[in-house]
């Protein structure tokens, strides 16, 4: 066992170092995206793109950014870059600015190789010395970075030479360059961040080794990068670039129709189903469990099993997709949909009213008034699904008293009250790399566990996920946890959610990441 | 003069005080949690603490108020608290041009229009045209502001060449019409060189018609869906186009209240005395109607737009989201989804402060336009 072990971690091992190093040697593969295979070249040079986000990026230092897709990070990949890429197509981590990311026999350290001729924005060359002191940056609670928890996987990092950084992780760690490919992996120029101070997150002009600069930056209003014109990979084919917000899916849509964007975020799951029904190319993310419905477990009557149990049966993903959706979602249990990369025919417990009504009335005999608080967002989709597991909870037996809150007061209510006994929630897990946000959602003393879950058997399931070498043992990890999952309720999945970023015709050579990240390092416009 | 423009402005002050107190209050009763909107949905429930904490949010309400009054009596707006924070001031002055302009239009579009639409409804009233553009305005009246954006972007966005073609149907018909008046009207005038006169100008008007709805049709302007381009980026062109179905949708409504407000000031007008003296004179209508009719009908119109200029301010906010638009009423929306006080508050109390100077100078153009309210202080 003990060798099986071993010789999977060697081969790991092997097969990472060799996709790295190779994609380090020769410069990243072109992928197959739906956007065609090419990239940009010194006739491709010229044009102008604007994409539509999602919600108003919170700033431009990644310490500040809140790192998914739609919410700011594309702005500030286009800003730093990353020292390394996920690359869906092939599920794993390629070079971008790093040159190499080779991890030890079991995964505890990772080193880093930085490429030669590497510069920011104002000239300076890229160290270890920078890596290191941009990844601190992270560290530091001060800053409340998205990725300061995650960041604290790293007890030490150590300087080989200026060209080589070692990180020592505390505990193995096989999907640590997710981190990398992610907010902690966008290099800050200390000089720049010193001399910037509070500004540098409006204003980071030369921090940066990625392919633009800021041209203009209006808060609420729009992004505007230029192109820098001596970058280090190469020619930047789309000379200014711009980001916009437009509230709401379809009017994201429509201005994408209009021609107003060429690339549109897109969450709403009938608005996708309408840009897939016109025939809109575009890159197409899966958030497992995006959606669940969160059991406080710690204390009120869904800490007793037999209530879990009684919902988990009550619950139809179904009836909500139906309700909230058109039936356009992904609904589903398990804890990875069957759309995912990461699918291995998982299956979460099934819906049944009749077990339901049963098991409230076996809960109600044991001493429960039947009675359940759930806070709701006061918004139109909130309002939807909260209606529908009202409607079958009370279907079951069970009675439900809906709190109506706005959206900031239902997460303070949730996450730092903890004044619920279910509520509709979500827990997005990465199609790179689900460990993270399981281990915070479920993991004893999680970060964004406010049900207050805990479980030995679930704590180990999840460390043997975050060490698991290959693909593979990810997915026997993963059926492991399903497996757990199923039988002590931790919450519930209603559905997966799908992310969609239209692209028009015109537009080629747009990298996707991870957390529906993309890259306009190659990207052009084809006239 | 001047010492009842002071008089009046320090009456302001108390005005301004009430609202700064009023909206503090109410927005601290608007459920949202700073916070959450600066840190997202992922932190952990320590790190909301220490930034409720470190944003002063567990003072006190009235700490908070006079805290924020001190600053702002010193100049200082302060910092937006939502990331990333920027100069409230500076905020201020990137969002308002473009609500001001995006409200002159509507203003411009509104006053434009509603006078010729006036003046042609009250030169014959109850009859067809009169008839048709009072029900036109009832239902544009009737018509929510959002419902007409929506509409405007549907049809002018995503059915262009349905607009194009009614424009120029449209335009041909008027034409024709125009025409046929002219030839029925011929008569009107005595033989000679009037009624040539005449018939030329409505055949120039009809030509003109015609002409405008051609070129509409074969050159439709390509509106956007969403966004705004400030002149000082492009130009003057771009930045027009860009705000005028905003300007469109704030418009429609007013078109309709100020067309029924002149028209009926324009008919009481018509029945002075000094009006059928000057067409006893043989004086031409459209001389009657635009010199000596519509300054004395204006009053009312004058009031009513003063109102309205000050209400389109304030009222952007549906429009400025339809059509994402960086203006005051945006600010004020995002403001108050992430409780962020600062920004609120100082955004309410510029457009109190726009709304009364509105106001004011509407009073006092009144002695301007009728010597009788001059002379009657004196």
């Amino acid at each position: 066992m003990g060798h099986g072990r071993t010789m999977r971690a060697v081969v790991a091992v092997a097969i990472a170092s060799c996709v790295l190093a190779a994609c380090g040697d020769d410069g990243e593969p072109e992928s197959a995206s739906p956007t065609g295979d090419s990239t940009c070249t010194e006739g491709r040079v010229g044009g102008e793109v604007t994409m539509g986000s999602l919600s108003q990026v919170t700033g431009l230092d990644p310490v500040v950014n809140l790192g998914l897709g739609g919410t700011g990070a594309n702005e500030v990949i286009a800003l730093y870059d990353t020292l390394v890429r996920y690359d869906p197509e092939t599920d794993e981590f390629v070079p971008v600015v790093a040159e190499s990311l080779k991890p030890d026999e079991d995964f505890a350290e990772w080193t880093l190789k930085l490429r030669e001729g590497v510069t920011f924005g104002n000239g300076d060359a890229l160290t270890a010395e920078q890596v290191r002191d941009s990844f601190a940056r992270h560290q530091d609670p001060a800053n409340r970075s998205a990725a300061h928890r995650e960041s604290l996987a790293v007890t030490e990092m150590e300087i080989v030479d200026p060209l080589t950084l070692v990180f020592h992780l505390d505990e193995p760690w096989s999907r640590f360059p997710t981190l990398l490919a992610d907010l902690p992996g966008m290099v800050t120029n200390g000089s720049v961040v010193e001399r910037q101070g509070e500004n540098f997150n409006t204003a980071p002009t030369g921090g940066g080794v990625g392919p633009y600069e800021v041209q203009t930056f209006t808060p609420g209003e729009k992004l505007v990068l230029k192109a820098k014109d001596d970058w280090w990979g190469g020619p930047v084919c789309i000379r200014t670039l711009r980001f916009v917000v437009i509230t709401g899916s379809q009017a994201t849509y429509d201005a994408f129709k209009n021609d107003d964007i060429q690339l549109a975020f897109l969450r709403a799951p009938d608005v996708i189903a309408q840009a897939e029904d016109d025939g809109v190319q575009g890159l197409s993310t899966i958030d497992n469990a995006g959606s669940t419905i969160i059991l406080n477990t710690a204390e009120g009557p869904a800490a007793d099993p037999l209530v879990r149990r009684a919902l988990a049966a009550a619950m139809d993903p179904e009836v909500i997709n139906q309700r909230a959706y058109g039936g356009a979602g992904l609904p589903g249990t398990a804890l990875i949909n069957e759309q995912s990369i990461l699918y291995d025919g998982l299956a979460g417990p099934e819906p049944d009213a009749d077990r339901a009504a049963d098991l409230v009335e076996r809960a109600k005999a044991a001493g429960w008034d039947g009675r359940l608080k759930m806070p709701c967002q006061n918004s139109p989709e909130g309002n939807n699904v909260c209606l529908a597991m009202k409607a079958m909870a009370e279907a079951a037996g069970m009675s439900v008293t809906i709190e109506q809150m706005a959206p900031q007061d239902f997460i303070s209510t949730v996450l730092v009250d903890r004044s619920f006994d279910i509520a509709s929630w979500s827990m997005p897990l990465s199609e790179a790399e689900p460990a993270v946000r399981l281990s915070a959602a479920v993991g004893t003393g999680g970060g964004l566990n406010p049900g207050g879950y805990s479980n030995a058997e679930m704590d180990a399931a999840l460390a043997a996920l975050r060490a698991a070498p290959d693909a593979a043992d990810r997915r026997q990890a993963l059926a492991g946890i399903q497996e757990i999952w199923n039988e002590t309720l931790p919450s519930l999945v209603i559905a997966a959610n799908e992310n969609f970023i239209a692209i028009s015709d015109a537009v080629k050579g747009v990298r996707l990441s991870q957390n529906s990240q993309i890259y306009f390092d190659s990207a052009y416009v084809d006239d | 003069m001047l010492r009842s423009l002071g008089a009046r402005l320090l009456r302001l002050v108390p005005v301004l005080f009430l609202v700064s107190l009023g909206t503090f209050f109410l927005v601290d009763l608007v459920p949202g949690d700073p916070a959450v909107a600066i840190l997202g949905s992922n932190a952990t429930p320590e790190q909301y603490e220490a930034v409720r904490a470190e944003l002063g949010l567990n003072e006190s309400v009235v700490t908070r108020y006079f805290d924020w009054l001190g600053d702002t009596l010193r100049g200082d707006l302060g910092e937006s608290l939502t990331p990333p924070t920027q100069s409230v001031t500076d905020l201020i002055q990137s969002r308002l041009p473009v609500t001001i302009q995006i409200a002159t239009m509507a203003m411009l579009i509104s006053v434009t229009v509603s006078i010729v639409l006036a003046l042609a409804a009250a030169y014959r009233p109850g009859k067809v045209f009169d008839r048709v553009t009072s029900g036109t305005a009832f239902a544009a009246i009737a018509v929510p502001q959002f419902l007409t954006g929506l509409l405007l972007i549907f049809f002018v966005l995503f059915h262009t060449d349905l607009v194009r073609w009614f424009v120029l149907v449209a335009g041909i018909a008027g034409a024709v019409l125009i025409a046929v008046r002219a030839v029925g009207g011929v008569t009107d005038h005595p033989p000679g060189n009037e009624r040539v006169r005449a018939a030329a100008i409505r055949a120039v008007l009809a030509l003109a018609v015609v002409g405008f709805a051609v070129l509409l049709f074969a050159r439709f302007p390509e509106f956007p869906r969403q966004g705004f381009t400030r002149i000082s980026e492009d130009g003057l062109w771009p930045s027009l186009r860009d705000a005028f179905l905003p300007a469109l949708t704030l418009a429609v409504a007013e078109i309709a209240i100020f067309m029924r407000l002149l028209r009926n000031d324009l008919i009481t007008t018509l029945q002075e005395d000094y009006i059928l003296s000057a067409r006893a004179k043989g004086m031409p209508p459209w001389r009657i109607l635009v010199r000596d009719a519509l300054r004395p009908s204006s009053f009312s119109l004058i009031t009513v737009a003063g109102v309205a200029l000050g209400r389109l301010m304030g009222g952007t906010v549906i429009v400025e989201t339809i059509f994402n638009l960086p203006g005051m009423g945006t600010l004020i929306v995002n403001a108050i989804g992430a409780q962020d006080v600062r920004v609120i508050q100082s955004s309410v109390l510029v457009i109190a402060v726009f709304y009364v100077l509105v106001n004011l100078l509407v009073d006092l153009s009144y002695s301007q336009l009728d010597p009788r309210l001059r002379r009657g202080r004196v």
